[in-house]
Order: structure tokens, then C-alpha cells, then sequence
């Protein structure tokens, strides 16, 4: 990957892999202007890829005001690393996978947070929110229950049932082999089960 | 396996499996076969897969405010020049100056240790009583620039500094400018002789003998910003060493005098040397530092002499 050491090429030269700009109208476009430095074509990909980014980030963290910062962070980071997009696959794909190794890194730098949750990674059960109100038959919804599984059970599965995302991906990313991902998806899923039938 | 020994906990074991498909058909059959016959296990597997499937249909979220205000201050601050350096231009872009840090701390400095002209001024408004005179013999000016002879002939010597190179330039039999009648402590507090201003002539004896001024030098305002700011630090203090050395011209031995003047001169034309090439090479950390260099050592040498004790 290349380094940081190309901003010379902010306006787009195919003399170093260029960024192919299209010559119809659409995100692809702004992709190259953007890559050009054109900020409001780069701020219309933004309004036009934030929501899914935050999703992204909001189901893996569990924690929306955590999202909303890792969210700029990606788009931060999607400015800088946006000469580096070669169009192989579409801008929404890339910024997607770009979000992920954001969120994971961000994880990797804070260490590990404590939450209201159990952080054991072998939790068996997913706790009730202290505080909320909790009557016997009452069934948490999915999203409340997604939030609150353990941490890795609640990567794997946003990236996998939720996000698309294959085991083969989700390993490379997490750096983990496909058989811990199987087994975390099923934990997972083993988990949600029992919150939403509780 | 058959349906028949496959136990519940066996099913919910290979539950994951098959859902990403990666039983074998045997397995395949056999784990289907369980589930046709314990409702249990039937009701566990519909569970499982109608999670996944109501979490592939979740709904986008959205932020509780626009984030892009916070996006925009943070990739503002790091936006670069979308111009590429151009040669038409000269240069002129926005390049890194590591280097001028460095010389305007050099630069400031001068001004840290600036009590010495201080002390120096008070000499001279104090009256002659509060000077120390140091026996009869003459004050030696230690200088780091070597004294370039007034004759012509002598070869160049130096130490390969701003005198070394003034020499070379003059390699056709010219020399610096020297010692005049018209030297910079005659001319008093007007003189502002290697200030950053505009361009002043310089005499340079030519092989004749005869003095004749030389071309325009560069013109500060031709240097990069960069250089007229160290000039700039150095320029004040520099003028106020001349206003000193000015009102003690009468007290000090005229050979001393002399001494300081002629080396005055080198670093002069040293300075000048230094503006043109700087004028060239805006953006050369090197020749910067020369400037630098030069520049201290004009206002040390100026410092010393104004410590001078008077002659006896």
C-alpha cells in the first residue's frame, strides 16, 4: 500500500495508477473530484454513505455517541486514504471495509472498556439493561438485544448477519481463524435467541 | 450418525454448521431427520434462522446530528495545495521550512542576549569614569573572520567561510570592500550597513588602486520572506551596535579601529554574497544558515568592539 507521500497528486495524474473518473454524472464522479480535493463533492459522499457508516459503527460499539465519533473518523480517514481508492470495487464498498478496520483499531488503541455488559468473552447470557424496567414476558427487541451481547460475539455477527460480509473477510479482518468466526456467529445467534425469548 | 442416535445436544452442536452449510450430506440428513422428529430442536433451528434474516433486514441508522461540521474542521486542517510546484512560478510554493525555525530561533537569540548592547550603551552614556582601562597596550579583538590586507596581491586566506568565499568571487584581483575614509562608524547612526533594506553601492579597489563601486547589490525586498524576518531579528540590534560604536570611534586606538572595520567589511560583502544566493535558491536550509551565520558573527564582532576599553 502506498504511503502518504503521493499529496503532490491531489489533483488526479495517471501517472501514478490513476483514479478512473467517469465521464457520467453519479458518486463515482464525485469519488474523482473528491480525490482531487473537491470538498463538497467529498461532503456529498458523505451525506450519501453516513448513515450506513454509522450503522456500522453504532452495532458494533453499542454505543451511538461512540458511533457518531468513530463515524467522523472514518470519513476523516477516507479523505486521506481517498487517492488511494482504485475504484475496483464501488466507493460504498470501500468506505465500508475502511469503517470496519476503524472501529477495530479504535478498540485495539482504548483497550478494553468496561460497559454494562459482562466483557467475558465467555458470557453466556446476555444481561438486562439496569435500570430499565423489566416485567416478567417483556421481550427485548432485536437491535436492544444485539447491543448487548459480548463484544466479539456482537462483531461477528453485525458483520456477518447483518453487514453481508463472509467468514473468510471477517477472520482476515479480525485476524482470527473462519472457525472462531462460526463459532462467535453461533454464540451469537444462541444468545440473541434466549434474550428475545426471555 | 442417524436421526435415531443424534442427540439434542449433537444437533444444537452441528446447528451452527449447518447453517453455513458445511455438513457433509450424511450429516446434512441426519441432523434434518432429528428435527423432523423433536420440536424442540425444529423450533430452535426456525429461531436461529429467523434472527439472521431479521438482522440482514435491520434498519439504517442515523447519527443524532450532522457530523460534517466536525469532518470539515478536521480535513481543513490538513488540506494541501492543489498547485503543483511550478518552475514558471520560481519556485514559489509552499514548501517546507524545517530550517527556518531553527534560524529565527538562532535570530532570537540576539535579542536574548541583547543586554550586552545594553551594557555597552550604559558605558558610553555613563562618561569615560566607569570604563575600565586595561594598562596601555592595545585591545586585541579576537574576530573569528581572518583581516583581509588592503594589498590587492596577497592571496586569499580564510577558512572556507563567507571571507574564503568572498575571496573566490574575487579571484580577478578585486577585494572586498576595506577600510575608507567613508567607513561605516564616520557615517554614525545613519549607517545601516547590512540591514535588510534596499541596495547600497560597495567600493572595491580595482586593480588600479583605484576604488570603484560596485553593481547594485540584490535588493533585500528580492529575498524570501523568510530572510528578510532573520534580517530583520538581527537588523535592530545590529543598528544599535553601530550607533555605539559611532559615539566611541574617538576613544579607541585608530589601528583598532581599522582591525574592526576591515573585518566589518568581509562579513559585509559576506552578507551581500549570501542575500544574492539566497535570491536564487529561496529555499535553500544552507545558504539560510550561511546568512545566519554571517549575521551573528557581525553582531558579535560589533559586541565586542563596543566593550572595548578607550585607549590610554
Amino acid at each position: 500500500m502506498q504511503g502518504d507521500d503521493d499529496h503532490d497528486h491531489m489533483a488526479v495524474s495517471y501517472s501514478h495508477g490513476p483514479i478512473p473518473i467517469p465521464t457520467t454524472q453519479g458518486p463515482e464522479t464525485d469519488v474523482g473530484l473528491a480525490a482531487s480535493g473537491d470538498r463538497l463533492a467529498f461532503e456529498r459522499l458523505y451525506r450519501a454513505h453516513v448513515d450506513r457508516v454509522f450503522s456500522l459503527c453504532a452495532r458494533m460499539v453499542a454505543d451511538r455517541t461512540r458511533a457518531e465519533e468513530l463515524t467522523q473518523d472514518v470519513f476523516v480517514r477516507a479523505w486521506e486514504k481517498l487517492h488511494l481508492f482504485r475504484g475496483e470495487s464501488s466507493f460504498g464498498t470501500w468506505i465500508h471495509r475502511l469503517a470496519v478496520n476503524v472501529v477495530l483499531n479504535a478498540r485495539k488503541t482504548e483497550g478494553r472498556r468496561r460497559a454494562w455488559v459482562d466483557e467475558d468473552e465467555d458470557g453466556e447470557t446476555i444481561e438486562r439493561t439496569p435500570g430499565l424496567p423489566h416485567q416478567p414476558g417483556d421481550r427485548m427487541d432485536l437491535e436492544a438485544a444485539i447491543a448487548k451481547l459480548p463484544p466479539g460475539a456482537r462483531r461477528v455477527f453485525t458483520l456477518y448477519d447483518i453487514e453481508g460480509y463472509s467468514h473468510e473477510e471477517i477472520a482476515e479482518t479480525l485476524g482470527v481463524t473462519t472457525g472462531a468466526t462460526k463459532a462467535q456467529l453461533h454464540r451469537a445467534r444462541m444468545l440473541l435467541r434466549e434474550a428475545l425469548t426471555r | 450418525m442417524t436421526h435415531e442416535t443424534m442427540t439434542c445436544d449433537t444437533f444444537t452442536e452441528l446447528l451452527g454448521a449447518t447453517m453455513e452449510g458445511d455438513l457433509d450430506p450424511s450429516q446434512v440428513a441426519a441432523v434434518e431427520a432429528h428435527a423432523a422428529g423433536c420440536a424442540g430442536c425444529a423450533a430452535l433451528r426456525s429461531d436461529l434462522e429467523r434472527i439472521s434474516a431479521e438482522a440482514s433486514q435491520l434498519p439504517v441508522l442515523s447519527p443524532s446530528r450532522d457530523l460534517w461540521q466536525g469532518i470539515a474542521e478536521r480535513i481543513d486542517a490538513k488540506v494541501l495545495p492543489m498547485v503543483a510546484p511550478s518552475a514558471a512560478s520560481g519556485g514559489a510554493h509552499v514548501v517546507r521550512r524545517p530550517w527556518l525555525r531553527q534560524a529565527l530561533m538562532a535570530a532570537g537569540l540576539v535579542l536574548v542576549t541583547a543586554s550586552v548592547t545594553w551594557f555597552a550603551a550604559r558605558q558610553v552614556n555613563e562618561g569615560p569614569v566607569s570604563r575600565q582601562v586595561a594598562g596601555t597596550e592595545r585591545a586585541t579583538i579576537p574576530v573569528q573572520v581572518p583581516v583581509q590586507a588592503v594589498d590587492s596581491s596577497a592571496p586569499a586566506t580564510g577558512s572556507g567561510d563567507a571571507a574564503t568565499e568572498v575571496a573566490a568571487d574575487n579571484r580577478g584581483g578585486t577585494r572586498p570592500a576595506v577600510t575608507t575614509p567613508t567607513s561605516e562608524f564616520t557615517r554614525g547612526s545613519s549607517s545601516r550597513a547590512t540591514v535588510a533594506e534596499g541596495p547600497r553601492p560597495v567600493t572595491r579597489p580595482n586593480p588600479t588602486g583605484e576604488r570603484a563601486p560596485t553593481a547594485q547589490l540584490a535588493s533585500a525586498t528580492e529575498m524570501p520572506q523568510a530572510a528578510r524576518e532573520v534580517e530583520a531579528v538581527y537588523g535592530s540590534e545590529i543598528q544599535r551596535l553601530h550607533d555605539i560604536m559611532a559615539q566611541r570611534k574617538s576613544e579607541l586606538d585608530p589601528a583598532t579601529v581599522k582591525v574592526i572595520e576591515d573585518n566589518l567589511a568581509i562579513i559585509d560583502s559576506a552578507i551581500v554574497q549570501s542575500r544574492r544566493a539566497i535570491a536564487r535558491d529561496p529555499n535553500s536550509g544552507f545558504l539560510m544558515e550561511q546568512l545566519n551565520s554571517v549575521l551573528d558573527r557581525k553582531v558579535g564582532l560589533l559586541r565586542t568592539a563596543a566593550m572595548l576599553p578607550a585607549r590610554s
